[in-house]
């Protein structure tokens, strides 16, 4: 990329190959002995198969060496399907860098020819199991680092030349290669032109996952809410694809992101097609409860034990003044304590080895939880509460809006310890206020609810049956409105 | 001139249902049913209705002066009608009667909250809490107003089922003897009445935000049709559970009305439909706010930034000035009048002139052709 930064950075306008030779790694030689300027090789041997190069580029060049004459009659020589040829150092030493091998003849110096060899599979793991967003019944396979293998999945799952990969590249000393793919006469151009340029104009200096792009190309970074859908499922992203989204790969990163994206896409999880359809709406509906329930759970305790505790019937007062009567602290500072603990022991199990983490997390968890009751450090029923909904934050299917969720809860604390009930009510309206204004890739992030669409709540708000569902979201703009036609059991000729 | 309004800030025209009805209903709602039964008393649903009725005479004449106006909207109506200067004075005093109309939500609801939960909260904190968050909204954009409004309209309608337990305990014998009242005694409530009803006015700042807006006046009727439905619902069952003498002396009845719920997990309901309320009267702080800085941004050329201060910091001021109950029902009867003036007197006058000038214009043309 050209532009004024340019000098400042050393490495991208000088890409030549004597800056290469000062790796160890760079290697250059020659393949005949007697006549060693005739052709020389050149590569990094951290980047290409070694197989490859004892196995097929040797022999072949011994073997046609008669034949070869002219850089040109590389092409028919060498047994490998990538090859190109170039004038300009500059790219020659950036195909290099992505596992070419560099072939340079005596007597055509300025001819740089370049045969892929590049060993991307090298150092990938071999498991591909979904491991953040897990199902119990559909598909376990989810995508890897490597951003071929992630394609070759995809492609797999949707094999039609409709599935267009677009590859751009990224950062300025990472060089990831950045695929964007959608469907053809589904996806609205317009998304993915909005997509692609904001990826051309963004500059980077390493790019380590699809993550980071999605914070640096939202709409709005300075959101708690995620504004692209990433996803480590195959099914997931396939489904965005032939919704109408844009969903962008990066080389290195096991999640693929999806955009533009709308609230309660995330609170969707593959599994619910997976299962009868009234299962699945009851799951969902589950899911947005708990969201509801883990906001607004602890402060609403926090507000009637504040300031509202007439709203409290006679018979339940007893219980819980017992269970407050020899806590200290003020409920607002009860609270916080509880729900500081719950993150911290969620951060500690994120971070800890696998093996010791679930055992630390259940008996921290067990034992703070019933040490803080009985040193009257807190009620047992605000326990039961902040247990109850830090398990329901769990319940999103997307982690970061699992984390958004769980984040949500500590500023309408605050607000029920400074104004009661006004207060998260004054909360929820700027919240809701703030999910209107949001945009993802320029569509509106709250709709179906607003703007209000009634034909796409079939697939938001419930999962509808087969039998119904068989339109595309029509907020997504796609160029073609069906997914299928539907055929009832009468048109198919059964018996009844 | 305001200039057309980009595409991307329009709103559907289903929205028209839910900024109209949105803004009609607000902290009226609580005690409108003791203030209208003063004149007919229980027959006092039959001004309701007819109040109901006129409201649709007002739609029909809004949209008939607002296809006449070039830019859409009131602003550009007073300019093209009265010149640059007589007209940017009337939109000026049109922003006193949006301030008007949104200190006239936010100070009975601070007293609802004096009273009924926070009896040591001062004032300033009520009112800054709730004009913070209009503030934010409103600096979203007419899209979020709009948002809000629906909003604000679909989530306080859940508590209406609620009012079937008052209805329980209804004697419908209060309702009788029918019609027993003179004229002057309907006339005195549907006057009353025009307070609840105030609202629609405010399709003349924001009808070129709606899209194919020339159509959208189906939603307009529709929204008068639900608060007039909505409004007699309430009224009969206040009218039901009390009687005359009860009513009378009943400062907030709908209010009054919930406390007789109960559950096994929630004792006092009447707070749910406190906290609930505030969600009803942000659709008029919203669009009201909206409206001001709008007439600031768009005669005396303020940046939106500094209309917005300024008309906050005017709300907060009018709300702290209005220190005890009976400055709030001054406060109350003169945005009544003043309302009335303006829909049953101002716009049907606007509307005339529009009406001769097109006329006088027409007749040129056509000695001219």
């Amino acid at each position: 990329m050209d532009h004024p930064g340019e000098k400042r950075r050393p490495d991208g306008g000088r890409l030549t190959l004597d800056l290469a030779r000062k790796s160890s790694d760079f290697h250059e030689f020659s393949p005949y002995e007697e006549d060693a300027g005739f052709l020389r090789i050149a590569y990094y041997r951290s980047l290409v198969a070694a197989e490859k190069v004892t196995h097929f580029l040797l022999p072949a060049l011994q073997k046609h060496r008669p034949r070869l004459q002219h850089p040109d009659d590389l092409r028919g020589i060498l047994p490998f399907a990538e090859i190109t040829l170039t004038n300009a150092e500059k790219e020659a030493v950036a195909k290099i860098m992505e596992g070419f091998v560099l072939l340079r003849m005596g007597l055509a110096e300025g001819v740089y020819v370049l045969a892929n060899l590049d060993n991307s599979q090298m150092g990938q793991r071999q498991s591909n199991d979904t491991e953040n967003e897990f199902s119990v019944v559909g598909p376990k396979a989810g995508f890897v680092e490597n951003l071929d293998t992630n394609l070759h999945l995809l492609r797999a799952k949707l094999p039609t030349p409709e599935l267009i990969i677009e590859t751009l590249t990224i950062g300025s000393h990472s060089k990831t290669k950045v695929a964007v793919v959608y469907l053809e006469n589904v996806t609205n151009p317009e998304y993915v032109q909005t997509m692609k340029r904001r990826l051309q104009n963004f500059d980077f200096e390493v790019l380590y996952d699809t993550s980071q792009l999605e914070e640096i190309l939202a709409d709005n970074s300075n959101t708690l809410f995620p504004l692209f859908l990433s996803s480590e499922r195959i099914d997931r992203i396939t489904y965005a694809i032939t919704s109408g989204q844009v969903a962008v790969f990066s080389n290195g990163s096991p999640y693929a992101m999806a955009a533009p994206a709308n609230f309660l896409g995330f609170f969707v999880s593959p599994e619910d097609y997976y299962l009868p359809w009234v299962l699945g709406s009851f799951f969902r509906f589950i899911r947005l409860l708990s969201v509801m329930f883990s906001i607004f759970a602890t402060p609403i305790y926090v507000a009637v034990m504040t300031f509202h505790y007439e709203i409290i019937p006679e018979s339940m007062l007893g219980p819980l003044i017992e269970s407050r009567i020899h806590v200290p602290f003020p409920p607002v500072v009860e609270v916080i304590f509880l729900e500081i603990t719950i993150d911290l022991l969620r951060e500690a199990g994120a971070r800890l080895p696998s093996k010791i983490g679930q055992t630390l997390g259940i008996v921290g968890g067990i034992v703070i939880g019933e040490a803080s009751v009985q040193a009257a450090l807190t009620s047992n029923i605000l326990l039961i509460i902040v247990a109850l909904s830090a398990l329901a934050s769990f319940t999103t299917p997307i982690f970061k809006m699992a984390n958004t969720i769980r984040l949500l809860r500590f500023p309408f604390v605050l607000l029920a310890a400074f104004w009661g009930g006004l207060g998260i009510t004054a909360g929820f309206l700027v919240l809701m206020g703030h999910l209107i204004r949001l945009k993802s890739l320029g569509m509106p992030y709250f709709v179906p609810l607003f703007p209000f669409r009634k034909g796409n709540l079939d697939d938001s708000i419930i999962r509808a049956s087969y039998q119904y569902s068989f339109h595309r979201s029509l907020f997504l703009r796609p160029l073609s409105a069906f997914r299928y036609h539907p055929r009832s059991r009468k048109e198919d000729g059964d018996v009844e | 001139m305001g200039g057309t309004v980009k595409e991307s800030n329009q709103v559907s025209g289903y929205i028209t249902w839910f900024l109209v009805h949105g803004v009609q209903t607000g902290i009226g709602m609580l005690n409108f049913q003791q203030k209208i039964a003063e004149g007919a008393e229980q027959d006092a649903w039959v001004s309701v209705l007819f109040v109901g009725a006129c409201m649709h005479l007002v739609i029909l004449m809004l949209f008939r002066l607002l296809r006449m106006a070039e830019g859409g909207d009131i602003l550009s109506l007073h300019r093209e009608l009265f010149g640059p200067v007589v007209g940017s004075g009337l939109s000026v005093i049109l922003f006193f009667y949006c301030v008007l109309m949104c200190t006239g939500q936010i100070r009975p609801y601070a007293e609802i909250i004096h009273v009924w939960v926070f009896p040591d909260a001062p004032l300033w904190q009520v009112s800054f809490i709730i004009l913070a968050v209009a503030g934010y909204i409103v600096s979203g954009g007419f899209r979020v107003v709009a948002g809000i409004c629906l909003l604000c309209v679909v989530i306080p309608s859940l508590v209406l089922p609620s009012l079937y337990f008052p209805l329980k305990f209804a004697h419908w014998l209060n309702f009788l003897p029918l019609w027993s009242h003179g004229l002057s005694d309907y006339v005195k409530s549907a006057a009353k009445s025009v307070y609840v009803f105030l609202g629609p006015e405010f399709l003349l700042f924001y009808y070129p935000f709606i899209k194919n807006n020339a159509k959208a006046q189906k939603w307009a009727h529709i929204a008068v049709a639900h608060t007039t439905l909505l409004y007699l619902i309430i009224l009969v069952t206040t009218l039901g559970y009390f009687n005359m003498r009860q009513l009378r002396h009943t400062l907030w009845p709908t209010l009054i009305l919930s406390k007789i719920i109960r559950f096994a997990f929630l004792e006092r309901f009447d707070y749910i439909y406190i906290f609930n309320w505030m969600l009803v009267i942000f659709p008029i702080c919203c669009v009201s706010i909206w409206a001001a800085v709008r007439i600031l941004t768009q005669t005396l050329k303020f940046s939106r930034k500094w209309a917005l201060g300024t008309t906050l910091l005017v709300i907060i001021g009018m709300v702290l000035s209005l220190r005890t109950p009976v400055s709030i029902e001054r406060l109350e009867n003169v945005i009544s009048r003043v309302g009335s003036v303006l829909i049953f007197g101002y716009i049907p006058l606007l509307f005339l002139i529009a009406i001769g000038r097109q006329a006088v214009k027409r007749s040129r043309s056509a000695r001219s052709n």
